[in-house]
């Protein structure tokens, strides 16, 4: 009848899922190779993969393991993709913006919470005093400083939560041939993923001559480069551009006068022109919920403002109009707002303005984020927790200099307590 | 006789598999939360055409790697977790189901001690129970998480390789990644 069979051998373990076989941590081992138990190194490995960056920061001084493990960029880019896919210390990067020019604007940094809830903000420390974010990606915001002597930009990266930038190295202009010419740059920031890579690509449209100056900075490498091709288009539009998928995009004229989206690929540095949808001038390009994005205004209704989206990219006919706002709906009391970000259910778009604001699609209501600690007129970054830049230079808080200063004073006069004591003894 | 000896496909729940634990103790575990345990599931799926399969429910599973209070603990976690083969909820059934499972989850971790979190994730891992090692895997994230450098030390086992110098280094570089950490 129903007894117990003979016992069978026990299930053998589960196979390891095959670990990257590349060195990127350049221990010369395999990136999964360690001189502890490959067991317990997979345990912390996956534990580490789920801690805020600021945990893995004070982690560092755990032991010289932990601390290659979390600077390795194999880590780096895991615990990456982890935040990304669970949304992990999302912050909002808030710079006040309309400040008295005597005083400093002040930066923020704001929780937001996978459920589309705002903590507090907190004052942050910056790295350098009023300059401007340009665009941001990963955890990283683009910083840019209008440097008026020399009549170009300035451009750094920050990673404010694990509070690390660099400034990037001045790259001169190369003018065409021949006289002075008045020109003006435009500027991108974003990932490409090819080569895992970050980069800042600056633009210089001349006004006396159709020409174009384009230069690409590149994080890993740490230095600029040109791209010597020209680029068949009369003009650029968009003050800067947006980046997405591998590629900087910008509103452009073409020769015979109409505007198209010029998209330039980081990886392979082609670029390709894509055709809106309307015949209307585009307002300004974006991206949204991973979507290029525009903006129009019909000139018969201007109190309208359309927005697309591109909705599979690369493919004109996807474009789809989401929402159209009017803008006498009160709270709009200003000209131009930026969509940010989609809320979790889809439904509403987080904008832009002077401060924030939540666009409900299908009630077509927008309705200002009150928040008593935020600044009163501000500019966004969205971050969210990554270790880039982590080899980067220190953002000094002065005032935390000041406390340290203290306490350096304060610890030496014990100790010289403690030995006046001792002597005695 | 057995109910599933003629068709491998757990289409009832009342179908069971006994699992025996490295202190020899015996669980009964109904079929379709041991096959979460992916570790068990290949391997009754691997005897499905031998003699085994046809005693059907009455193998028994030895699990030498899992002792008796870690397997409880898994199968519990187990049985509270959406069934592959339940009836589909609509979303205010679903939204309870949800909330009762957060509950028990609360509840669960605050009867834990912090060490037996580690058993639990490494027989999950032996177990291959990929919710299991999830939930375990973010509730050390989550405990850990504010504590501070020597508690994790001692927590790991690790020992401390830095000189003293260079740990004071760190504490001074990233002051600002020490601060509000939770008392040991």
């Amino acid at each position: 009848m129903d007894g117990y069979a003979p016992e069978a051998s026990p299930p053998p373990p589960p196979p390891v899922a095959s670990e990257s076989k590349d060195d990127d941590d350049d221990d010369g081992n395999d990136d999964n190779t360690s001189d502890a138990d490959d067991g317990d190194a997979d345990v912390i490995d996956r534990i580490l993969l789920r801690l805020p960056v600021n945990a893995l920061i004070r982690f560092l001084c755990v032991s010289k393991e932990w601390s290659a493990l979390i600077n390795s960029s194999n880590f780096i880019k895991k615990h990456l993709n982890h935040s990304i896919e669970t949304n992990s210390d999302r912050t909002l990067i808030l710079n006040e913006t309309f400040v008295n020019p005597r005083l400093q604007s002040r930066w923020f940094s704001v929780p937001y919470s996978d459920n589309d809830q705002f903590g507090k903000a907190v004052q942050i420390y910056q790295p350098l005093h009023n300059w401007k974010i340009l665009d941001y990606c990963h955890g990283l915001v683009c910083l840019s400083f209008y440097n008026s002597y020399e009549k170009k930009k300035d451009i750094a990266i920050w990673n404010p939560l694990i509070r690390k930038y660099r400034k990037l190295p001045s790259e001169p202009i190369d003018k065409p041939s021949g006289s002075l010419y008045s020109f003006y740059s435009s500027f991108g920031f974003g990932y490409d993923p090819s080569n895992n890579d970050y980069k800042v690509v600056r633009i210089t449209q001349f006004y006396e001559r159709v020409f174009f100056e384009v230069k690409v900075y590149s994080l890993k490498s740490q230095c600029w480069k040109k791209i010597e091709k020209q680029w068949p288009i009369k003009g650029i539009r968009s003050k800067q551009s947006v980046s997405l998928n591998g590629a900087f995009h910008w509103i452009v004229v073409q020769n015979d006068g109409s505007e198209s989206i010029l998209a330039f690929d980081l990886a392979n540095e082609k670029f390709r022109l894509y055709r809106k949808s309307r015949n209307e001038d585009l307002l300004s390009l974006e991206v949204l919920g991973g979507c290029l994005c525009f903006m129009n205004c019909d000139p018969e209704f201007p109190d309208y403002y359309d927005f697309w989206l591109m909705k599979e990219y690369g493919d004109e006919s996807s474009w789809t109009r989401i929402c159209k706002i009017e803008l006498d709906a009160e709270p709009w009391n200003f000209e131009y707002f930026k969509p940010l970000l989609f809320s979790k259910n889809g439904k509403k778009i987080l904008m832009e303005g002077i401060d924030l604001i939540w666009y409900d699609i299908t009630t077509k209501r927008g309705k200002k984020v009150k928040n008593r600690s935020f600044p009163k007129r501000f500019k966004t970054a969205t971050c969210i927790g990554s270790l880039l830049l982590l080899d980067g230079d220190n953002v000094i808080d002065l005032k935390q200099k000041k406390n340290k200063r203290k306490r350096n004073e304060f610890l030496t006069e014990g100790l010289n307590l403690l030995a006046k004591f001792a002597a005695k003894m | 006789m057995s109910n599933t000896s003629e068709n491998p496909k757990p289409s009832s729940s009342s179908a069971k598999m006994t699992l025996k634990t490295s202190d020899n103790e015996l669980f009964e575990v109904e079929e379709a939360v041991a096959m979460k345990f992916c570790t068990v599931k290949q391997y009754f799926e691997d005897e499905k055409d031998s003699d085994v399969a046809a005693r059907g429910s009455t193998t028994v599973i030895p699990l030498p790697n899992v002792h008796s209070a870690v397997l409880a603990t898994l199968i519990s976690y187990g049985k509270k977790l959406p069934q592959s083969n339940a009836v589909a909820d609509n979303h205010e059934e679903e939204e309870t189901k949800k909330k009762e499972r957060k509950k028990y989850e609360q509840g669960l971790l605050k009867n834990l001690m912090p060490g037996e979190l580690l058993d639990l994730i490494s027989a999950a891992n032996y177990l291959d129970f990929k919710e299991g090692l999830e939930f375990f895997n973010q509730a050390l994230a989550d405990h850990i998480q504010n504590k501070s450098v020597e508690y994790v030390r001692k927590f790991f086992g690790i020992k401390n390789d830095y000189e003293p110098h260079e740990e004071e280094k760190y504490r001074e570089e990233y002051a600002w990644a020490f601060e509000g950490v939770d008392e040991d």
